[in-house]
Parts: C-alpha cells; structure tokens; sequence
C-alpha cells in the first residue's frame, strides 16, 4: 500500500515540473509560434541562481531567480528572437538553439561542468500511515499546482487572458484590434521564460546541477505540448500529466531506459495517428460531434 | 536599412546571375578538386597526430554534408542528427570488438539508421503534423540514443564506451578515408545533387506550396532526403570509428548534434565545401585551441552560430556563391507530346461537392461540367466558395463528399502533384514563386516536372527572353502572374486554374488579360477556370459564367443572363 502511494507522489511531483515547463513552451508556441528549444536550459539557468544564491533565505533566492528569468526572458526576445519573426520557422527554431549552447557555455564557464548541488529549505518528511515524504516536495506541488490554477484562471477567465488568447488565434486580428503584438511577444515570451526559470528553481534542490541539466525535461515536454492541440494552454499541463502518467506506468515493468524509449514510440505512435493533437475543450469536442 | 542592403543584394543577383551562370558548375568543380588536393597533400605537410585530427575532421565534413541533404537543401532541420552518425560508429566499434569485419557493422548499421530515418520522416513530415515535430522527434532520438549507449553495457561498453585498437598505419587509412568520402560526394553529386531530384529538393524548401502544384511529390521527397541525409551521415559515422581511441556515447549525442548544425551553419548550407571546410576548420580549430580558451571555445562556437542565423544564414561559403541554384535539366527536345485528347466529353466536372470547414459549409453541393477548351468565370459575393472550389479542383484541400472527374478520370482523393500529370495547373491569388530564383529557373523547374518543352504562347515566350535571367523579386506584380501562368502552361495541361489573375494589376495590364488568356486558350486549347471578381475581364473573357452563392451555384450562362438574374443581383446588393 505504501508502495503504490510512494509512486503516486512520485508521479505527481513529477508531473507538477514538467506540466509548469510545458505550460511555459505551450504558451511560447501558441503566441510567438516559436519553438523553444532553450526552455530546457532555461530551467538549468533558474537551478544555478539557485546555486549562487544558496546564502541567502530560499523565498528570497527563488524572488530574485524570478526577477532573472523575466528579465532574461526580455532580453532574449527584443535581443535575439524578434530579429527573426520574419525569417521562417527553422530560423527562430536554430536561433533558440543557439541561445540554448551559449546558456549552457556560460553556466559551464561561470561554474565548471562538475555536478552542484543545493539543500532543499524544508528537511522535513511528512509521515503518511507508513510513509514518508520530503515535505519540500509536498509544498512544491501545491506550489505548483496553485500558480498553474491561477494562471489557467487568468487565461480564461479575465480580459487580460481574452487579449491573450484573441492573440494567439490571429495575430494579425488583435493587433487590428489594439492588441500590440510586439509588446504581447515580449511580454509573453519574458513570463513564460520565468516560468521556466521558476520550475528549473525549484525542483534544483532535488537534481544534480550541471550545465546539460535541462535537455533531459526538454523531449518530456514537448511532447506534452505536441499531444495537446496548437494554441491551447491548458493542453500542456494534461498532456504532461499524461506523459508522467504513461511514463510511470511503464516504469512499473520496465527500467528507465526501455520506458523511455518505448515512450518515446508511443508518442511518435501518437504523433502519426493523430498529429494535430487532441483537442482538451470540451465545448470544441461536443460541437464537431 | 538592412532592408535597403538586401534589396541592393538581390539586385546585384539578379544582374550577376546571367553571364555567371555557365561557369558555376566549373569554379565549384575546381574548388572541389583544389580542397581535395590540399587535403591529400596534408600528410606530407603536418605530423601523424595532425594528420589524426584532420582525417576525423573529414569524417565530420561528410556528416555535415549529410545534414545539409535535409536541413541547406530540403528545408528540414534535424537537431539530433549525431543519433546516425553514432550508429555508424558504434556499428563499427562493436564489430570490431566482437571481432566480426568492420564492413558488416557499418552495412548493418546504415541499415539500422536508414530505418530509423524513414520512420522520423514519415511521422515528422506527414502534411498534416506541426513543423515542430520534427525537431521534438529528432531531439527525442538523440536524448534517447545516448541513454541507449550508457545503459546497454554489454553492446556499448556504457559510459566507458569501447576501444578502438589503433590504426596500423594512419596515412593508408586517412587516404582511403579520402577516396571514400570523395567518392560518397560524387555519387551524390550524379545522382542527387546535379539532377532532376535536387532541384526538386531545392524547390521543396523555397516553396512547397508551389512544388506541389508543379507535380512535385513533397511528402516523399522530404522522406528521401532524410533518409538519404540519415545514410550519409551513418557512413560518416562508420569511417570516422577508427579515428577515435574510444567510441563513447558522445558519439550519438546532442553536443555532437549540436556541433554539427554549427559547422554547417556557420560553413554554409547548401553547398559541398561549406559544410566540410567548416567541419575540418573548427574540430582541427577545437584541439588547437582548447587548452586557451577551454569552455569559452564552445561559448563563442554558440555566439558565432546565433549570430550567424540572424546576420548570414547561408554561411561563410553563401557569401562567395553566385548564379543558380538549380542543375540544368531541361528535357530534350524529343518528347515533346501532342494536345491532351481524350474520349472525355467533360474536361472537368465535378457533382455534389461539399466542403466544411468547423461545421460551416462553404460548399454545399456544387455540381459543374467544364468543356474542352472553354472558358468558365467564377463569380461570386466574398465568401460564396470560389477559392474553396479551385482548392477542392485543384488537390489543395479535399472535399467531404461528391466527386471530381478530370477527362473522364475521377481525381477527388488523387494527391495534388498526381492531379497536374494528369493535366490539371494552377495559379494562386497571390503569385507563388520560388524566392531567389530566376525566369529561366522557374520555367526549368516546370519543364523538367513535365518532362518535355512545349513552345509557350508569344507573349509568355517574350517574358522569358526578356526577363529569363531576372530573380522573380524584380519582376512587376503583373509580370509574376505571367510568369505562373507560363509556368503552369509547361505541362500542357487540359484545365487551368485562375485565381484572381487580374486582383492588384494596373488598369492597361488588366485590359490586355482577357485578350491574353483567350489567345492562350485558342492556341494551346485548355479549358480554364477562372475565379474574377471584375466584371468586365469577366464580360470578355468568359464562354459561360458561373456565379457561386452560399456554397451553392445560383445562376450560369452568359453575362448578360447572369447579371439579369434576380438571385445574382438579390446575393450581390441584397435586393429584393
């Protein structure tokens, strides 16, 4: 019994990381149609703030890595990626590509590539019957879990998430309509880096820390993204619980290395059949019916 | 300004293009031959160890040049191609180690990375899948492969890798290196490059819209090119194995895949010594300099690679390269064929069309007879169907139900390139072109797809000698649109389908297209469909007019008849 509630928290501590990250690449996607192949390094970049400020209170180093990532986050939009908007998608593609090397040189100039690590600020387990449980974690995913349900929240239910995703849909309409596209990109691409920076932040004190850190989330997430119909937000976070929950069940009877790669298959299987992805909306799905 | 410099640029192409054209093939040869030499030449001019370093260089260079088969030519970016190289090398490595022959590993493992290939390809560039599968499918791989090569201890040796006795004698080796990738790229050269599949490669990345319409298969040319792309570079990986001391997973991994876009990137995608020269330059670069600089090699490697995707994105040897970018392939004089007959009383005829997009029906059972040789005008309020109708006639989208005949042949679930063999072309509304190339590159592409030279009717003949060695970007609106129709004339086709030809044309040029396009007709007797919203190109250039309302054909016959319809007048000004 114990067993099977370990890897249930398992599973959801890893799905809370990764349904923040896709959520970050879904929202980059669906508005600048940019497929960021830096977010992963993104996150290896908020473990490293992390890391530096490992002296300083946790709430305080996890404000301050948050700050970073906004401001990283706008200063790779107006520095690097709106010079390529107009190139097509392969550039922008190779373009995050780039921003992904130099991240990960400069982490591996700045730190060495030898692995770091950070203490977690709670040290407690929680005890549940027989069980016990890192409390970090169990506050990580509530976290987690609060800030993705406000930003749902703000995504469907207030004017602000309208503008967005009236932006998303058709660019070219909401900007006929006021909605700037270069201060929407700027703004969108800066928050969902600093999510991405965030999720890398806070799982840190759980991870071995080196400059690669992020590719390892980058494939996991995508394809969370990829099973979720373009344009979506909220797809992302189920397609990543999907992705974990597949994963962890293959787990259960395989090793690491063969779950992945028949994962992998699955999702490629998936990818074939269905390659617009599925549609989440419930509204959508009843009308095509 | 950049704006400014760029349209400088093409300009200068454009003036350049035409007495430079006939030494192209030539100065690329002997830039070849000179490279060869220089690097056959090396073990005479550097030590053993150099010697090493350059021969694993080379082997580099031709797995840079198997990338750029799909990402310089094809417009397909793989961002784990190291996943085929590591396959040679460790098809390689663990033949040897077994004591099997080192040929068999590395025929088994091109085998293994065709498959692979081909499965990416067709999941990753099916038509319907987001062009970001591809990069998530190729970076999954390479994660996927590395993981493979530590856990699979008893194949890969793990994270200790294998060893690979050293080379008896290293300049044998490194000239049989030499011959073989030399031979690779000259096979390539006569059977891919310098024919009628390159450019068809090449016509795929500039435009795939447009390729199709021309009887390019896309989808399986993006395969080939990856499957080919993914061979070379499991070749590349099965030579470079004896350079190595140690084959470790590195080899498969995304540093490697990630190095090698930067040598392609920042030698020069599609060429041949881009992405070699920028291979050998910066491995040989990364041993010379890799104890001052360390870790800041690859940092400013990755600066480099950025800015050259925003400053230069052909690379180093796209700066010196000049002229077309096409192979002479012009079919020979001899198949020329006859008019397109056929017993079919109906050049094209479609019934009981129906088409929705969301639930919303755009066409709502059209049913429409085309004869040979006439000329039908499409009109109708905004939204009424027209484009969706061409869409449907012409393969762009497919229709939900009915049916499509063309001379007598239902095409309704036939691909779009099948549809032009079989004699249907089209224009688009706004002129679909291959940016960067010239007149006579476009009518080439269209003949060699067609596979024969027809004369072109005396006015579109006048463009091409006039305008043949201008880039297409040079050219008025009004002669783009010539240039498509001629295009879409190569075929010799029995429909031709016109979207809009005179939206955005001056007053004179638009007045001359009716007599044009009835002239065209005359001579060359294909039946056309023309969607037009002016009314009086309509007057004169229609034999029937087909006005489209709501999905649904309201009213046909001449325009006299059309216009005094009371449900045409009723759709278009809403009276009564």
């Amino acid at each position: 019994m114990s067993g099977s509630i370990q890897v249930l928290l398992d599973f959801v501590w890893v799905s809370a990381g990764l349904a923040l990250v896709a959520f970050s690449l879904g929202l980059i996607l669906g508005e600048l149609k940019i497929v960021n192949v830096a977010q992963g390094d993104l996150m290896m970049v908020g473990a490293y703030c992390m890391y530096s400020m490992r002296a300083l209170p946790f709430a305080l180093a996890l404000l301050i890595t948050f700050i970073i990532g906004l401001l990283l986050g706008l200063l790779l939009e107006r520095g690097v990626l709106r010079w390529v908007y107009d190139k097509g998608f392969i550039a922008t593609l190779l373009a995050t590509w780039g921003i992904g090397i130099v991240l990960e040189q400069v982490a591996a100039v700045l730190f060495t590539v030898s692995q770091k690590g950070i203490d977690p600020p709670l040290s407690g387990q929680i005890v549940i019957g027989e069980l016990t449980y890192p409390t970090y974690r169990i506050v990580v995913i509530c976290g987690i879990a609060a800030l993705l349900g406000a930003l749902l929240l703000l995504v469907y239910r207030t004017s602000l998430g309208l503008r967005l995703r009236a932006s998303i849909d058709n660019v070219e309409m909401a900007a006929i309509m006021g909605i700037s596209p270069q201060r929407t990109f700027a703004m969108v691409f800066s928050v969902a880096t600093a999510l991405a920076v965030l999720a890398g932040a806070l799982i840190a004190p759980t991870l071995a820390i080196t400059p690669t850190l992020g590719l390892s989330f980058l494939a996991p997430a995508f394809f969370a993204v990829l099973v979720a119909k373009q344009g979506s937000l909220a797809g992302p976070v189920i397609g990543a619980v999907a992705v974990e929950f597949t994963f962890t069940m293959l787990q259960a009877y395989l090793n690491v290395t063969m779950a992945e790669a028949i994962l992998f298959g699955l999702l490629a299987l998936f990818i074939a059949i269905k390659p617009q992805g599925i549609s989440w909306s419930w509204k959508t799905a009843r009308r095509e019916t | 300004m950049a704006q400014e410099i760029r349209q400088q640029a093409l300009a200068a192409g454009a003036a350049n293009a035409g007495p430079r054209a006939a030494g192209r093939f030539n100065s690329g040869l002997v830039y070849c031959l000179v490279f060869l030499v220089a690097a056959a030449a090396c073990p005479f001019l550097v030590s053993e160890f150099k010697v090493g370093l350059i021969g694993l260089g080379l082997t580099y260079g031709l797995f840079a040049v198997g990338l750029d088969l799909a990402w310089g030519r094809t417009g397909i970016v793989s961002i784990g191609h190291a996943v085929f190289f590591g396959l040679g090398v460790y098809g390689v490595a663990i033949a040897i180690t077994r004591h099997h022959s080192p040929e068999l590993g590395a025929l088994i493992a091109i085998a293994v990375a065709a498959v692979l290939g081909l499965i990416t390809a067709v999941v990753g560039q099916h038509r319907a899948t987001n062009p970001s599968t591809m990069a998530v499918l190729t970076l999954a791989i390479t994660l996927l492969a590395e993981k493979i090569a530590r856990d699979w201890w008893s194949v890969t040796g793990g994270s200790s890798g294998l060893f690979v006795p050293p080379l008896a004698d290293t300049y044998t080796y490194y000239w049989f290196c030499l011959a073989a990738i030399a031979i690779i790229i000259a096979v390539l050269w006569f059977t891919v490059l310098n024919r009628p599949l390159g450019n068809r490669l090449t016509a795929i990345r500039l435009n795939d819209q447009r390729a199709e319409h021309l009887g390019i298969p896309i989808f399986r040319g993006r395969v080939i090119a990856f499957v080919l792309s993914a061979v070379v570079a499991a070749f590349a990986g099965a030579l470079s194995a004896p350079w190595m001391s140690s084959v470790s997973p590195d080899r498969v991994a995304i540093v490697l895949s990630t190095q090698v876009l930067v040598w392609v990137a920042i030698g020069g995608k599609n060429t041949i010594l881009g992405p070699m020269i920028g291979a050998v330059a910066l491995t040989y670069g990364q041993d010379a300099l890799a104890s001052t600089l360390g870790e800041f090699y690859l940092l400013i490697l990755g600066l480099l690679f950025i800015l050259s995707v925003l400053l230069v994105p052909d690379g180093i040897a796209g700066v010196f390269r000049r002229g077309p970018q096409l192979a002479d392939t012009t079919p020979g004089a001899a198949a020329a064929p006859g008019t397109r007959r056929s017993g079919a009383e109906d050049a094209l005829a479609c019934a009981e069309i129906v088409k929705s997009f969301a639930g919303n029906k755009v066409l709502n059972g059209v049913d429409l007879r085309v004869k040979p040789a006439e000329i039908i005008c499409l009109i109708g309020p905004n939204g009424a169907g027209k484009s969706t109708l061409l869409n449907v006639f012409s393969g762009a989208i497919t229709c939900d139900s009915g049916t499509v005949t063309l001379s007598g042949v239902r095409i309704e679930e036939t691909p779009p390139h099948n549809r032009v063999t079989a004699g249907l072309a089209r224009t688009f509304q706004v002129p679909s072109l291959f940016p960067g190339l010239s007149v006579n590159e476009h009518l080439m592409l269209a003949r060699q797809e067609a596979g024969f030279v027809v004369p072109l009717p005396a006015s579109y003949a006048a463009l091409e000698k006039e305008y043949g060695a201008q880039r297409v970007e040079t050219l008025s609106l009004s002669d783009r649109r010539s240039l498509e129709i001629a295009m879409a004339l190569c075929s010799r086709p029995a429909v031709l389908l016109l979207d809009e030809p005179a939206a955005g044309l001056a007053r004179n040029d638009a007045g001359k297209l009716a007599k044009t396009l009835r002239a065209l007709r005359d001579e060359v007797g294909c039946a056309i469909i023309c969607v037009e919203h002016d009314m009086e190109i309509v007057r004169d250039l229609a034999d029937r007019v087909v006005c489209l309302h709501h999905g649904r054909i309201i009213s046909e016959g001449s325009m006299d008849e059309v216009s005094a319809d009371m449900n045409v007048r009723q759709a278009y000004l809403g009276m009564a």
